[in-house]
């Protein structure tokens, strides 16, 4: 497997998605390869990141200005 | 109000039952349990908050008015993601240019912000709002069809099979969008991640 290929391979194999024969042969090129094993860390950091970014917060009352503008729309709710 | 047990009880499904009979507390429910959801996932496509907002409120006018169309054999919130990405690649196609957008007025949320980001020292408040701002930049310039799928797997957290019909793909393209796009953001967000590492 070349470094290309693999590169297809890494989030499925971050996210133990791959069969064990592929797996096998991601873990025999990442052993020897420490550009892609580079990759797949920064790959696993960026995930991180990702899940910690904060949520933004709703303003205002959604519901309440929803149900209005439904109710409007619809006279017989 | 109807049929419903408990707020907290009520399966998507029940709570969808319903509103479809008619029921403005089921709709109301529905629209507290997933604005927050939804707002964060239209925002992080976007990148324009007030965007966002009108997005999310439209889904719901929308959520609303197809309430006929809707097929219990799909996920609910499935569908409503579906209406809301829909809506968001619209807005993106129809948008001229990047408009800025005045900031409207502090809520709570952002007052406890602002109180919580005083322990930070000036410099390390202004590194962290430069962080945020580059990674949102670096989210937006994802083409949009790797943007959707990050957004949808790593910060909504939702599976492949969600992911794929939300975006109207086969499952493997899913996994092979979000691949592309966590694999440009990487390239994108180097420095940062040598950073915090
Ligand atoms: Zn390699």
């Amino acid at each position: 497997m070349d470094c290309k290929r693999l590169e297809r391979y890494l989030s499925r194999y971050l996210e133990g998605e791959l069969e064990r024969e592929q797996k096998d042969k991601v873990e025999e090129h990442l052993a020897c390869c420490p550009s892609c094993a580079g990759k797949l860390k920064k790959l696993e950091a960026i995930t991180a990141i990702l899940r910690r970014l904060k949520p933004v917060q709703p303003r205002g009352d959604l519901a309440a200005l929803l149900s209005e503008k439904v109710q409007r729309e619809i006279g017989y709710w | 109000m109807s049929g419903l047990k408990s707020s907290s009880a009520a399966s998507d499904t029940e709570l969808f039952g319903e509103f479809s009979k008619g029921d403005t507390a089921a709709f109301n429910k529905i629209v507290n349990r997933y604005q927050g959801r939804l707002l964060n996932f239209v925002y992080r496509f976007t990148g324009d908050r007030e965007t966002a907002q009108d997005i999310v409120q439209e889904t719901f006018l929308r959520v609303y008015r197809k309430r006929k169309e809707y097929r219990s054999t799909a996920n609910l919130s499935t569908w409503i993601f579906t209406i809301a990405g829909n809506l968001a690649k619209s807005e993106l196609r129809h948008r001229k240019r990047w408009h800025f957008v005045p900031i409207s007025k502090e809520t709570r949320q952002d007052v406890a912000e602002k109180i919580a980001d005083q322990s930070l020292g000036p410099n390390q408040l202004a590194e962290k709002k430069a962080m945020e701002r580059n990674i949102q930049e670096a989210i937006g310039s994802l083409p949009p069809k790797y943007r959707e799928a990050v957004i949808l797997r790593d910060i909504e957290v939702m599976s492949y099979e969600q992911i794929a019909q939300i975006a109207g793909c086969p499952v493997g393209t899913a996994k092979s969008r979000v691949n592309r796009g966590r694999l440009q953001l990487q390239k994108k967000l180097e420095q940062i991640i040598d950073q915090i590492r």
